[in-house]
């Protein structure tokens, strides 16, 4: 056989023979057979996909200490077998012809660190002795303050662990946010407002079992690919019953699937849900689940004058005179016409002034009345909502009336089960974390939520956002399993866990991920570490934060892995380990926790990111660092807990290597380890390469699983509080697990008591939201909170909010007449860092290209094809317009995706974020076009 | 035949003594200038005099324009300061003969410039003022700056120290020999005027460039120059740097040398050769 068939043939039995497993066809046995000859040398393992939040399972082949071959895990139950385009290339970006392999400084002629030098490779050595000079400086200058991580949600759990214990524990510094902010800050924000704990209620399973799938603002066949071909199975399977809404700026491939499409006006999103509660409350009343209101939920409202979280200083130094056109409404704005009938409940009419005094308190709510309630609800008649959310003008009002009939009648149905599904389109939104609540509202009105098929459930956008970020708590505000900095018990806990000194943790909320580039800015921030991200090409208003990287006196590095804009602005790059040259684990949006191990030895010199923050806990002494800290804000500062490091077991000038991660607890677990035989493991054990080191002695491993130790102790957190994870071993056996995971059982629908053991316990019946348990809110009218009423008993309850509609803070005027919604493409991931260099990804989609209505077009005198400069106050690209494509457009919008660095839309867009969850709105703002 | 020429020769000199004095009509002496005739305005006068009229009029105070019949005067003159500045408008507005008519080319503040600059020859002369009724000249200020991020220039204008919109502002570029304009725009909402600024125009080695930027409002002027860097730096490079074949010497390109010499040594050789063979020859003989 081998010597009749090529090697060719041999690939496409062995590729046949993993597509039929997984959709189940038999094969004949010749054909088998020559697969499995193939993979005689193979050695296959389970893995997790690098992209997006789905979380699909691979098979992962390696030979050689090389990846050969990548298949869908038939065996994993989120995907059963399935890849996207950009799940089969989980290899292929590993090997890129540009890909890292030495660290590289900006040295002048003298090899001295200089930011107007050239890269140079350097040793791993010598990176560390700069960043460790780099930090001593910046701590002796500015305090912990002037610290800075850019962290993300595409860390391992265990790295993300890693360094919160390092910034937080170590530096006592809370200036870490993930990008994870630009993506779903909103959504944890409207979480923890509603339940009181983050993360979703439902799980996959949901998409089989429910009769209508609602898309809000998500473009889920592109952008969550696997979970879309789950949902057409079942639309396709059931025609009759089960139905597809895709809600939308823009039309794209979601629609091709969906009976209902709605192509909405951008923020109107806001008026939308609110029509369906009106629908409900005025016009179905018998549609309202009353025992499940009234005993579960209470309602809530809070400020509308909450600014947009742009700088509060309108007039700083860094803003240009365009951009003076729009930051004014930080302070004030004029009232619009629609928002006179909107806001016209606290008193507003059209014309006036609203003064934003509510910035610094935009979370803050209060428990109102039902009446008050539907009193707001008022204004959301379908005539009100479809004049000013009907976003295509071509279409007739009356068609788009009757369609968002149709869309209330599906949610009022009382048997029908209902999904509603969204991502960026509700996130990235400045009222990111009004609009998520509001989805809640409509199905906790409805009682379809938390139970099989029916629920809001925030998709996830990252691979790890749920496991890492929000869940080990990577943000400026969080410590892990949702706890809080600012919260004296919730310290507490964490210093019991990690063996602090009391007083330890930087009680002062640090800053979130704009903030951390405004710092940057204002120089209050002059050493910044980039980890898993590339926040110079994803946040808004680009030009500002490029020129501050650049220009100001600040260290900023860089662990990457392709020369991105991020390394390329930084002064220090560290090549990094990529997914599979190291042990990892991530956690995907329905809460399923997968971990995997690593595969193959890391390229060149590149190393793994827990070893990098390990390496520089080396080089600083409890001295450095846990004396008196002075914090811009805080009243005296962090207190000296020197004194206090020899009850645990330390003295002064033990370094944070030996306090944070190599206690005797760290190093009892052993390798090599039963879980980990005939594994590879860098960290642990070093590997074939033999790295000089950051002492510059070669890498011969730190002698102990660290990866299992950071993993067991982050556990402890969750344990008993409704964040169970289970041993480590375990996920090595299951293709992961939804947690919390009690008595080694997933929960699939929380706060359900038949299926979630807490809220069992919470012993209140059908349902407990345990997140609020024992929680009480201060009680009011709709307009503000009111001492002297009753307060509002949330305990196991969740929170009905009424949000009203507010317009955007940029929209198209004369000069700049059309809306800018940025966005992905299915073929590439996020920035583009690693998409962009698999050959066949890059061959798909070459560039972002300019979406645009066809008659826009040619009313600026274009055509398909031709090049234009986009231009917003804030900066210009160029860009290819297309008018046929994947999305097509209203008029009076353009649509460019962001994986492209020649086309750095960002440097266009608003920086104006949600002012309660400080995320980012990517999808609105205003830009002119002309011929290039 | 010869009385028409007898007629001819005494008529003529009627013409030429009847187009020594131009008349100018009576309403047009009393224009007067609504512009200051300040220094901004005299010296832009000076450039457009030496520009347009110096040809023929020659240069100020030194009294020899070119010779025609009649004389086209020096400005500096007694005589051709002696008339109003309404019927200087006049002239050079219509012209005569030999004298353009500068209506279609100038506007109507750069003939009043040129008159400034006439008037500014003459220490006697004192600006009759301009009813402006109930308009009142406002103190224009300017600021400029330049947004990189959308590539533009900025122009900051405030009347009497207040945004206002409407002002007209132009700006341009100056070259060696003249201007580039730009745009014309008038101020927004907040007293600000943007010009589109092409990044790949030419500068200096810092992509400097200078500007010239004009705003007015009713009869209010205000100029300013301003260098500031716009574009892509210039990378100038050296062109005779390198080997080229117009280079000195020794900085000629290699093979150049290295033929040049061989075909020099060759042809010397030849000669060597053939002297050496002449004098064996003579040896000889």
């Amino acid at each position: 056989m081998e010597s009749n068939v090529s090697r060719r043939k041999f690939l496409k039995y062995s590729a046949a023979t993993a597509a039929a497993t997984a959709i189940g066809i038999h094969l004949p046995e010749t054909i088998q057979a020559a697969g499995a000859l193939v993979e005689a040398s193979w050695k296959w393992d389970k893995a997790v996909c690098r992209f997006c939040g789905t979380g699909c399972g691979l098979m992962v082949a390696t030979r050689d200490d090389k990846i050969v071959a990548v298949k869908g895990d038939p065996l994993a139950p989120v995907n059963r077998g399935l890849n996207c385009i950009k799940g089969y290339f989980n290899a292929k970006i590993m090997y890129g012809e540009d890909r890292l392999k030495t660290p590289l400084l900006r040295v002048d002629e003298n090899g001295k660190f200089s930011k107007k030098g050239k890269f140079k490779p350097v040793s791993w050595k010598r990176a560390f002795d700069e960043m460790e000079a780099q930090i001593s400086k910046t701590l002796t200058e500015l305090g912990p303050t002037g610290l800075g991580i850019f962290s993300s949600g595409q860390y391992t759990i265990m790295e993300g662990y890693a360094m919160v214990k390092l910034m937080k524990a170590g530096f006592r510094s809370n200036n870490i946010d993930p990008n994870a902010r630009h993506c779903m800050a909103s959504a944890v924000a409207a979480f923890m407002q509603t339940f009181g704990i983050d993360e979703p209620s439902g799980n996959y399973d949901d998409i089989e079992i429910t009769d209508t799938i609602v898309c809000w603002g998500a473009n889920m066949a592109e952008m969550h690919p696997i979970l879309w071909s789950r949902a057409t199975d079942n639309r396709i399977s059931n025609p009759d019953r089960v139905k597809v809404v895709n809600l939308s700026t823009y039309r794209n491939r979601t629609s091709d699937l969906a009976d209902i499409e709605i192509i909405f006006k951008p923020n109107t999103d806001l008026a939308l849900w609110n029509y369906l509660a009106h629908e409900i409350v005025y016009n179905h009343p018998e549609a309202i689940d009353w025992d499940f209101v009234n005993k579960y939920t209470r309602f809530a409202t809070g400020f509308a004058d909450i600014g947009y979280g742009l700088r509060s200083d309108a007039n700083h130094k860094n803003y240009t005179e365009k951009e003076k056109e729009i930051v004014g409404v930080e302070l004030s704005k004029r009232v619009s016409k629609a928002e006179g009938t909107t806001l016209e409940y606290l008193g507003y009419t059209e014309g006036d002034t609203l003064e934003m005094k509510h910035n610094a308190a935009a979370g803050a709510h209060w428990g109102i009345s039902f009446e008050e309630f539907k009193k707001a609800l008022k204004p959301y008649t379908l005539d009100f909502v479809a004049e000013l959310s009907k976003g295509d003008d071509s279409e007739p009002l009356e068609e788009y009336k009757a369609k968002l009939k149709k869309l209330a009648a599906l949610y009022v149905e009382k048997q029908r089960r209902v999904v509603s599904f969204w991502t960026m389109g509700m996130n990235q939104h400045t009222r990111g974390t009004w609009v998520n609540e509001q989805s809640y509202m409509v199905h906790f009105l409805l009682g379809k939520q938390c139970k099989p098929g029916s629920g809001a459930f925030s998709l996830t956008g990252q691979p790890s956002a749920c496991g890492t970020a929000r869940e080990v708590g990577t943000f400026a505000h969080r410590l892990p399993a949702d706890m809080v900095v600012n919260n004296p018990a919730h310290r507490k806990i964490t210093e019991d866990i990690w063996k602090l000194p009391e007083g330890t943790l930087n009680p002062q909320v640090g800053s979130h991920l704009m903030k951390l580039h405004r710092d940057i800015e204002d120089g209050k921030i002059k050493f910044a570490w980039i980890n898993v991200c590339n926040p110079y090409q994803n946040t808004a208003n680009a030009n500002h934060w490029l020129r501050a990287a650049r220009e100001l006196d600040n260290f900023i590095v860089c662990s990457e892995v392709y020369p991105g804009i991020s390394a390329k602005v930084s002064d220090l790059i560290l090549p990094t380990a990529m997914i599979f040259e190291k042990w990892g684990a991530y956690g995907n949006a329905e809460r399923r926790t997968q971990h995997w191990k690593q595969q193959v030895t890391p390229v060149g010199e590149a190393m793994p990111d827990i070893w990098q923050y390990v390496e520089l806990s080396k080089r600083f002494k409890l001295r450095d660092v846990w004396g008196p800290q002075s914090i811009p804000g805080l009243e005296g500062g962090l207190p000296d807990v020197l004194p206090e490091v020899s009850k645990h077991g330390y003295n002064p000038n033990s370094t944070l290597y030996d306090v944070l991660f190599a206690s005797d607890y760290a190093r009892s677990f052993e390798w090599p380890a039963e879980v980990g035989k005939d594994t590879l493991n860098t960290e642990a054990e070093g590997d074939k390469r033999s790295i000089s080191g950051a002492d510059g002695q070669a890498w011969k491993g730190y002698g102990f699983f660290i990866q299992k130790y950071l993993w067991e102790e982050y556990r402890l957190f969750g344990l008993g509080h409704g964040h169970d994870l289970a041993e480590f071993e375990a996920y090595h056996e299951a293709r992961g697990l939804r947690w919390p995971v009690v008595d080694g059982k997933e929960t699939l629908w929380r706060f359900n008591a038949k299926y979630d053991v807490y809220a069992q316990k919470a012993n209140t019946g059908e349902f407990a939201f345990y997140g609020n348990k024992g929680k009480a809110i201060v009680s009011g009218t709709l307009i503000e909170p009111k001492d002297t009423m009753a307060k509002t008993d949330m305990d196991n309850r969740a929170k009905i909010f009424f949000r009203p509609y507010m317009d955007p803070p940029e929209m198209p005027n004369k000069e700049y007449p059309l809306w800018l919604c940025t966005g992905r493409v299915l073929e590439h991931w996020h920035s583009g860092t690693m998409t962009m260099r698999v050959p066949e990804l890059y061959r798909a989609v070459p560039e972002a290209l300019c979406y645009m209505h066809p008659e826009d077009a040619a009313k600026f005198g274009m055509q398909e094809g031709d090049l234009i400069w986009v231009e917003s106050r804030r900066g210009k690209v160029k860009a290819h317009i297309e008018t046929r494509g994947r999305n097509r457009v209203p008029q009076g919008l353009i649509y460019v995706p962001w994986f492209d660095e020649k086309v750095f839309i960002n440097k266009l867009c608003l920086d104006a974020t949600c002012p309660i969850s400080k995320q980012t709105d990517f999808k609105k703002c205003a830009v002119k076009i002309y011929k290039a | 035949m010869k009385k028409l020429i007898l007629i001819t020769i005494v008529i003529l000199p009627l013409f030429v003594a009847a187009q020594e004095t131009w008349v100018v009509p009576e309403t047009n002496l009393e224009k007067i200038s609504p512009f200051v005739f300040d220094d901004d305005l005299i010296k832009d006068g000076e450039a457009l005099y030496e520009n347009l009229c110096i040809s023929c009029h020659g240069t100020v105070r030194k009294n020899n324009p070119m010779v025609f019949v009649p004389s086209p005067g020096d400005p500096a003159s007694e005589k051709f300061q002696s008339q109003t500045d309404g019927s200087m408008f006049y002239k050079i507005n219509k012209g005569r003969g030999g004298m353009p008519g500068f209506e279609p080319t100038l506007e109507e503040e750069e003939i009043w410039s040129l008159i400034g600059y006439f008037r500014s020859l003459n220490k006697a002369y004192i600006q009759p003022e301009f009813d402006y009724g109930d308009e009142v000249l406002s103190e224009l200020a300017m600021a400029l700056s330049y947004d990189a991020n959308v590539d533009k220039l900025v122009v900051k204008v405030t009347s009497n120290g207040e945004m206002k919109s409407g002002i007209k502002v132009s700006a341009a570029v100056k070259g060696l020999f003249g201007k580039y304009i730009l745009e014309n725009e008038e101020t927004n909402e907040t007293g600000i005027a943007y010009f589109n600024v092409d990044r790949k125009m030419p500068g200096d080695e810092e992509g400097n460039l200078t500007v010239q930027v004009r705003a007015q409002e009713g009869y209010s002027i205000k100029k300013t120059e301003q260098t500031m860097q716009l574009v892509e730096p210039t990378v100038k490079t050296d062109l005779i740097a390198g080997r080229h074949l117009w280079s000195k010497a020794l900085k000629a390109p290699i093979w150049l040398i290295v033929v040049f010499n061989l075909i020099v040594s060759c042809i010397w050789g030849i000669i060597i050769y053939i002297i050496i063979g002449l004098v064996r020859l003579k040896k000889v003989s």
